[in-house]
């Protein structure tokens, strides 16, 4: 099949400002995935293409990309699922919200700094069980933030955030989800100084509940689900 | 003012799905609430402050290209009450959230259910109390008249 693709271009050393690339592409399997077209058009068109990606198999989270107006994985994303037919067109932009670096590539600092904020670590400063083995949790314990240790840290969920795109400041549904994860954890005890970061002004009541997360997460992590179980402990102190 | 343009422009341009659209409806709805909360603060002061703007505020509200304005306000107080119960009830049963496009479908229903006859109600009254006033109708209140 053939491919037209429109990717978002800016080299901040020649460019104003960002400008739409165009690449034609024949003979494109239909289970090709998104990454293996940008790859085609940096190794065989346009080496100058920036893009980043590591593993590009849907584990390292580093290609998360604005395809065809929504966020996903490069990785992740077939050819054949963006359209039907002998030509598809594919537009490929970086994610919001973000400061673009180079073409695809965003600066990810801002938001590896909210990461940071919620002490994304086991916080237990008790004494270890006597015998020095683990501290023991029930299944049932366990599966209460079963969903949120899928996070990769693609910022997907993040960047598809209405708004975060309105105020960087916003801890975003990639922190939240990281906070779940320790805060719904039974053997944690660092549940309040992460309450504390998520509930202020730029924490979980920014949430507009509007489900761009849980749809554009490539780990299928039910976001939104996750940030509304923040807020009720917020507001009921129920763990 | 950049993450402000950016926002608006890309809430349009972002392809999200039934929870997106209805988070831009509920936005546009409450910034017209707003607005009109606003100027209606303004002119119900003036029923105190000086009545004379007050009465001319009031025939300005019935001067056709503002009294239709009513109709969409309408649908604007409707949805965001509708959808605005739908968030409260997601945000409070997280584990409701398997059932939010479903959500979104019967609220878009209930508010389509009571708006549009209300909607063809107010229109029917208006257009017969311009009726009424003859080739008036259309004639803007001057304050100095007042």
């Amino acid at each position: 099949m053939q491919v037209n693709l429109r990717i978002r271009r800016f080299n901040p050393e020649k460019d104003s400002k960002a400008y739409w690339g165009e690449f034609n592409l024949n003979d494109v399997d239909p289970t090709d995935t998104v990454l293996d077209v940008l790859n085609r058009v940096k190794w065989e068109i346009d080496g100058t293409l920036s893009l980043r990606r590591s593993c590009a198999h849907g584990v390292c989270g580093s290609d998360a990309l604005r395809i065809n107006g929504s966020n996903a994985l490069a990785c992740k994303t077939l050819v054949k699922r963006l359209g039907s037919g002998d030509s598809v067109k594919i537009q490929v932009e970086p994610i919001l919200g973000l400061p673009v670096i180079k073409d695809l590539i965003v600066d990810m600092e801002p938001f590896m700094a909210h990461y940071r904020e919620v002490l994304p670590y086991f916080i237990n400063d008790s004494e270890p069980p006597e015998n020095g083995r683990e501290r023991l949790q029930s299944q049932e314990d366990r599966m209460r933030f079963d969903d949120t240790t899928k996070c990769i840290l693609c910022a997907c969920c993040t960047s598809s955030c209405p708004s975060f795109w309105a105020n960087g400041q916003y801890v975003g549904p990639a922190a939240i989800v990281q906070a779940h994860r320790f805060i719904f954890d039974s053997r944690d005890e660092g549940a309040e100084e992460r309450l504390a970061v998520v509930g202020d002004a730029f924490g979980v009541w920014r949430c507009r509940t509007n489900f761009n997360c849980t749809s554009a997460c490539p780990r299928d992590i039910e976001v939104t689900e996750a940030i509304a179980q923040v807020k009720k402990v917020l507001t009921t102190g129920e763990i | 003012m950049s993450n402000l343009v950016l926002t608006i422009r890309e809430s349009i341009r972002y392809r999200g799905r039934s929870g997106h659209w209805s988070w831009v409806a509920h936005r546009i709805s409450g910034l017209a609430i707003l607005l009109f909360l606003t100027i209606h603060v303004w002119d119900t002061a003036n029923a105190h402050f000086a009545p004379n703007v007050y009465q001319w505020s009031v025939d300005v509200f019935k001067w056709p290209p503002v009294a239709i304005g009513e109709i969409p306000l309408m649908a604007a107080v409707l949805y965001h009450a509708f959808n605005g119960i739908r968030i409260s009830i997601l945000d409070y049963k997280p584990e409701l959230w398997k059932h939010q496009k479903k959500s979104t479908q019967i609220t878009w229903g209930l508010f389509l259910i009571i708006f549009v006859p209300i909607g063809i109600y107010m229109a029917y009254e208006m257009v017969h109390y311009w009726q009424e006033l003859g080739d008036a109708w259309m004639k803007f209140p001057r304050l100095s008249d007042y």
